[in-house]
């Protein structure tokens, strides 16, 4: 993003801001598409981040960070738009996060709406590590960063996504479908 | 086994999908934004401001020069300083609001009771070797508090005394040991005639309810998870309290009925290195907790409104015992917790968050008066809400109180001499 750009919209300009915004906008879209698995949603989050992003401009000090700014707003964003619409778990159900099981492999080869099923099983904070750092392609401390956690909260987060996400497909899927596609 | 293989397997599928957004998408969000304004980057922010002053535009037109701006507010701060100095000292409220109440405390190795003034002093524990944690209860009557089998231990029996000692003691927890922990893990039911605690028998930590002062005692929760932290609900329908599965990663605030129906699980998070703090309730049924990330680093201090919004008072490190929570007043429209950086604040609860959707939502937006490095460890209100008690800022070896009106006249309790204090309720 050119900084030129970033210094006049926090002046007030409109647009060099609505520039910013279009430049942005397929950026913000994907990656809050895929912290929330919703389109609406995620169209939601990036307005609200734009919203955001607008009214509280001229606060950024270093205008080269813009980018990493908006994904946090982003996040924040998203963060709200999954309180919003908070489901009602009521059941006390431990996850065996640690066990070694050769069905673990099954994970591997897994379809990809039981990946979508164990990835919605995460809370909101764990997506929204894996989305930053394996599709936006962030190092862990720039995730620490946008999401303002320690990197070792970063790494704890990104570990504990993927047992819970191979334990929800193990357990969804234990038999014959599963071994089958292990062979494949 | 590695997680390397599906790692790469779940980073390939986040891959796929769409790289692009709607462009409807983008122009809605275009003619949302345009409809705000653009705060100047120096404004002051507005949860800082008196509420009269909340909703004026403080913005200065770009025309008028920065250098104009910096004069009139000296002349403006110069003007105040004259106005202060120049006006009568001020007149202090009667201090030691709800003083014709007494506070339990510990002294040593037992608990009393007594007025503020030290006088009416009675010793309530019995022969209790080790006393900790008095709790009166809220029709003031009794003081619940533990008895550790050890010295220096933060857990054990459970038990309850007459508000002057007139009366033997009484086993409430037929012999479970209260969990150990930062705060007490018990609470009194809101007309004062039963109590609900956490309690282990050495594998999982459950909630119990207790039938009356005495009487049986049933668990409300099972085996499943580890429960703690239990806070009854001023309209007596419901449990609060802190869960951590047997994982260690999943948590949760929950609520419960008395009975042990109607689980709810008020909010939830999956993390390693976080906790939350014990849930607190307002008169209004709202849910005040905190979230200590990075084991207290990173503090969120939460106004949860039960699925409708929550809203974020505080987002930097919690101070004293980062379990001790977020406690409403009396009359539940402020909030008070300990900080690692600002001491003691004091906030609005909120009551104006934007709906959902709307801009601003989810945010806290009420006013945080800052009252500085004058308590620690632990934090409560004094009955009438005109005042906090709390741990004294020399380590906690005493209880100090806060008028409200007056913070810089915070003094030392002559009664109470280490750990927590309870300040009585209603008079028997």
């Amino acid at each position: 993003m050119r900084r030129e750009l970033v210094v006049r919209a926090q002046s007030g300009d409109r647009e060099a801001f609505d520039a910013i915004a279009a430049a942005l906008y397929d950026q913000l879209y994907s990656v809050g598409r895929r912290i929330l698995r919703d389109g609406h949603a995620a169209e939601d989050a990036v307005q609200e981040a734009l919203i955001r992003a607008w009214r509280d401009l001229r606060s950024l000090r270093e205008p080269e960070r813009l980018e990493a700014w908006m994904h946090r707003l982003l996040v924040r964003a998203c963060y709200d738009q999954v309180r919003r619409r908070r489901p009602f778990e009521v059941t006390i159900r431990p996850i065996d996060v640690g066990r070694s099981d050769p069905a673990d492999d099954i994970a591997v080869v897994a379809h990809r709406d039981e990946l979508e099923r164990a990835f919605l099983k995460l809370s909101v904070e764990q997506r929204a590590v894996l989305v930053l750092t394996h599709y936006v392609g962030m190092p862990a401390a720039e995730v620490g960063h946008v999401l303002g956690i320690p990197v070792g909260t970063v790494h704890s987060r990104l570990h504990y996504a993927i047992q819970t996400m191979r334990t929800t497909l193990a357990s969804a899927a234990p038999d014959d479908r599963a071994l089958r596609e292990l062979g494949q | 086994m590695t997680n390397r293989p599906f790692e790469a397997s779940v980073a390939d599928w986040l891959q796929e999908g769409p790289d692009t957004g709607p462009r409807h998408g983008l122009d809605r969000a275009l003619a949302a934004m345009h409809r705000v304004e653009q705060r100047p980057a120096w404004v002051f922010p507005r949860r800082y401001l008196p509420r009269p002053l909340a909703g004026v535009d403080l913005r200065i037109p770009a025309s008028v020069p920065a250098v104009v701006v910096l004069v009139l507010t000296l002349l403006l701060l110069v003007a105040l300083a004259i106005a202060l100095v120049g006006t009568p000292a001020r007149i202090r409220l009667p201090f030691m609001p709800a003083a014709d109440r007494p506070i339990a405390f510990q002294d040593g190795p037992a608990i009393f009771t007594a007025r503020l003034d030290g006088s009416e002093r009675h010793k309530i524990s019995g022969d209790v070797p080790y006393a900790i944690s008095p709790m009166f209860s809220p029709d003031g009557r009794h003081v619940a508090f533990l008895a550790p089998s050890i010295a220096g231990a933060t857990g054990g029996r459970l038990l309850v005394a007459a508000y002057d000692g007139s009366a033997p003691l009484v086993d409430a927890g037929h012999g479970w040991l209260v969990v150990p922990g930062q705060v007490p893990s018990v609470t009194w039911s809101p007309d004062g005639t039963r109590l609900a605690f956490a309690a282990s028998d050495g594998s999982v930590s459950r909630i119990f309810v207790t039938a009356g002062i005495g009487k049986d005692v049933v668990p409300i929760t099972d085996d499943t998870a580890n429960a703690d932290l239990p806070t009854w609900s001023p309209n007596g329908t419901e449990i609060a309290f802190r869960v951590t599965d047997l994982d260690g990663v999943h948590r949760h605030i929950m609520t419960v009925q008395p009975d042990g129906s109607g689980l709810q699980a008020i909010n939830d998070m999956v993390t390693a290195d976080a906790s939350f703090s014990k849930p607190r309730f307002s008169q209004n049924n709202q849910l005040a907790y905190a979230v200590n990330y990075g084991f207290g680093t990173q503090t969120r201090a939460i106004i949860d409104a039960r699925f409708t919004h929550t809203a974020e008072m505080w987002t930097s490190g919690i101070g004293g015992f980062p379990d001790a929570g977020v406690p409403f007043s009396p009359d539940g429209k402020h909030l008070a917790f300990i900080t690692a950086a600002d001491g003691l604040i004091v906030g609005d609860d909120d009551n104006n968050i934007p709906a959902a959707g709307l801009p601003g939502a989810g945010e806290y937006d009420g006013q945080l008066r800052r009252l500085g490095n004058v308590i620690d460890c632990w934090v409560e209100w004094v009955p009438d809400g005109k005042a906090l008690y709390g741990g004294s800022p020399d380590g906690c070896a005493g209880v100090v109180v806060v008028p409200l009106d007056d913070p810089t006249a915070a003094r030392t309790l002559p009664t109470a001499t280490s750990g927590f204090a309870s300040w009585q309720l209603l008079l028997p």
